[in-house]
């Protein structure tokens, strides 16, 4: 069963340059009746990434729970199942998941982070971690793998069992391997929240990579792209006769194109995948696993996409703006953009918001004329229009809507 | 046979050709391989499953039809390759883990600097798909394309489809065939029927007309792509235009 979460919105960003091709000028895309003023996938992500608002998607990290378990749950105990000493699996977690969090370690580390784990009354409590770890599936299976082949190299080490410092130099030999703490080095590097989101395809090992959850579509201008070339000097201050300056005019002159647009921006969370990929379950046990920091990551990110800049020339065209439309949609149908609405150019005349926000909210209706009314919506607006394709709310009441949804998969299986 | 109809209609979309270092080529029609992607997407294969990929694309027969020719466009991309997560704290040079246990290396001389991608994309193109695999019955396609297991995208995972794909069934003996119904004719938002411009499909090497030979059928096991087919390149036949035509008359 999939389930989507489709996100729409629209925002304006008057005199800037956005997103530069290789000649410095705007990106733009032919579409429909006119060329657009466009924004890349790569270029919105790289900002939504490095964001950091009140609501920074990284800050999420903070509110995980169920997340600090994932050494225990998912490497830990099946490998217990299978028959392996209690005490050895979590001291030899216990030293894989060090290497992982701290980049590496000296074999001298490893001992110390393994002794206390061997003396432990509770060990395979020693493997739940005081920080978050978001572990997709595959580096969890690759994890266990690793734990696994260490237990078999301590399985033919010859020393005493009964000695504490004998088991614990046991383990740290087979854990010093080069091969196996570069691995887990670079491993830790490629975790986290924006793995989880965006993907890992970093590596050549297809076993190794990780399906991104939220697919960004390039945003694009409603209208015809609207740009002027801004012809500019820069003065410099100290050039006068006693510096030796004789030029009249100013030290440098350049042009630099700037553009005005609203842009259309789209975006699908695949709702599945995402729990998987921070959860480190498989995605067909989504259900299974604490929807809580997927719930947090998504408010967020609401937070995020309706606040954070793609600007570039920060400091001379301040290109800061919020979405003044934003429409979110819920079910399990094929999730398609509703770029076509401005297949046919908003004109670049009186209200363009307004005019957009007609446009989509027409273009949504015919749609469901169409198809019949697959998604649930809610959508938020600056624009006092009584004409909305979905019922009027506040972002913090997106958010928690959002949220039910989450919930909803959980308890009915479906979105309606 | 029955065919399944799949409309691609999106803002951008990528029909990948071999990428050659830096530079994401297109060409003008979708690969064996893309279509064999994006089906298993649709179906929920796990991209570590290559045997359900295999079957999949052995029995994968389709054919394409141009209804709006798309505007070439190359997005310019830069990579910072000397982001913390993108290195090994252990080693300079090196790049990503792997399941084999030893870093995936990264040549000297291409490491922690800013990287340049240029990535081809058709801008505005909408096309027809009419596709038949043998092991899948209609409605198992139909179901899969209407609540897909993860988010269809075509080519790339920014393009996004802007109409639901999939537009029902047509009998025919080829797909070729199946996309001379009237059925399979796309409209634009006006309502207007768009005249299609060109048509592909597989053929034998010695069919007359304008054939070429296609490399597009992936090894998913190795992740390279194999074998050699035949594609035929066609003009739109003329009595299609007039029968397009004749369509517009009659409902206007």
């Amino acid at each position: 069963m999939s389930n989507f979460f489709q996100f729409h919105l629209l925002t304006s960003y008057p005199g800037t340059l956005l997103n530069r091709d290789d000649a410095g000028f705007a990106k733009s895309l032919p579409f429909g009746n006119a060329t657009r003023t466009r924004v890349s996938s790569q270029c919105l992500k790289y900002h939504w990434r490095k964001y950091e608002g009140k609501h920074a998607i990284r800050k999420a990290g903070d509110m995980a729970i169920r997340s600090r378990r994932t050494f225990r749950q998912k490497i830990a105990d099946p490998l217990v199942e299978k028959g392996y000493d209690e005490r050895l699996v979590a001291a030899t977690v216990q030293g894989l998941s060090d290497i992982l969090l701290s980049g590496d370690t000296s074999k001298g580390d490893i001992k110390d982070n393994v002794q206390p784990v061997l003396e432990s009354d509770d060990p395979l409590g020693e493997t739940e971690l005081s920080q978050l770890v978001v572990l997709g599936q595959p580096e969890v299976r690759q994890i266990r793998k690793d734990a696994q082949a260490v237990l078999d190299r301590v399985a033919e080490a010859d020393y005493n069992e009964d000695s504490v410092a004998q088991t614990r130099d046991a383990i740290a030999d087979a854990i010093a391997v080069d091969e196996l703490r570069s691995n887990l080095a670079a491993l830790g590097n490629a975790m986290g929240i924006d793995a989880a989101m965006h993907g890992r395809m970093v590596t050549s090992d297809v076993m190794a990579q990780g399906d991104a959850a939220v697919h960004v579509a390039h945003a694009i201008t409603t209208h015809a792209q609207q740009r002027e070339d801004d012809y500019f000097t820069a003065v410099d201050d100290l050039q006068d006769e006693t510096t030796g300056g004789t030029e009249a005019g100013s030290a440098h002159i350049n042009v630099k194109q700037l553009t005005s647009g609203l842009f259309y921006s789209y975006v699908v969370v695949d709702l599945p995948l995402l729990v998987s990929n921070l959860e480190g379950c498989k995605r067909e046990e989504w259900k299974e696993a604490d929807p809580t920091l997927t719930k947090e990551v998504l408010r967020r990110f609401l937070h995020t996409i309706t606040t954070a800049s793609p600007g570039a020339k920060l400091s001379s065209t301040a290109p800061y703006a919020r979405a003044e439309f934003v429409m979110v949609e819920s079910g399990d149908e094929q999730p398609r953009t509703l770029a076509n609405a401005f297949k046919k150019a908003v004109p670049a005349e009186g209200d363009v918001t307004e005019a957009s926000i007609e446009a989509l909210t027409s273009y949504a209706a015919r749609m469901d004329d169409m198809y019949g009314a697959q998604e649930e919506r809610i959508c938020g607006t600056t624009s006092e229009t009584d004409a909305l394709p979905a019922e009027r709310a506040t972002l913090p009441e997106i958010a928690d809507w959002i949220a039910a949804h989450v919930d909803r998969f959980y308890t009915n299986g479906t979105s309606s | 046979m029955t065919y399944s109809i799949l409309r691609f209609d999106a803002p951008m979309m990528s029909f990948g050709a071999p990428i050659v270092s830096e530079e994401g080529l297109i060409q003008p029609f979708p690969a064996l391989s893309m279509m064999t992607g994006m089906l298993a997407n649709a179906l929920g294969y796990d991209r570590r499953e290559p045997e359900k990929h295999e079957r999949l694309q052995r029995g994968l027969s389709y054919a394409v039809r141009e209804d709006m020719p798309g505007e070439k466009i190359v997005d310019y991309q830069t990579a910072d390759l000397g982001h913390p997560h993108l290195q090994a704290k252990s080693k300079g040079g090196s790049v990503a883990w792997t399941t084999w246990g030893t870093l995936d290396q990264r040549g000297s001389g291409n490491t922690a600097t800013t990287n340049i991608r240029n990535r081809e994309y058709w801008a505005g193109a909408v096309y027809t798909v009419a596709l038949n695999v043998q092991h899948l019955a209609a409605e198992q396609i139909e179901a899969a394309l209407r609540k897909p297991e993860r988010p269809l995208f075509i080519g790339r995972q920014p393009c996004l489809p802007g109409v639901r794909m999939y537009q029902g069934t047509v009998e025919a003996e080829r797909p070729q065939e199946a996309l001379a119904d009237e059925e399979t004719f796309a409209t634009d938002e006006e309502g207007t029927r768009l005249m299609p411009k060109r048509l592909w499909y597989a053929c034998d090497a010695d069919t007359s007309g304008n054939v070429m030979p296609v490399t597009d059928a992936r090894d998913w096991t190795n992740q390279i792509h194999v074998g050699e087919r035949f594609i035929c390149e066609k003009a739109m036949p003329k009595r299609w235009l007039t029968a397009i035509d004749a369509l517009s008359q009659r409902s206007t």
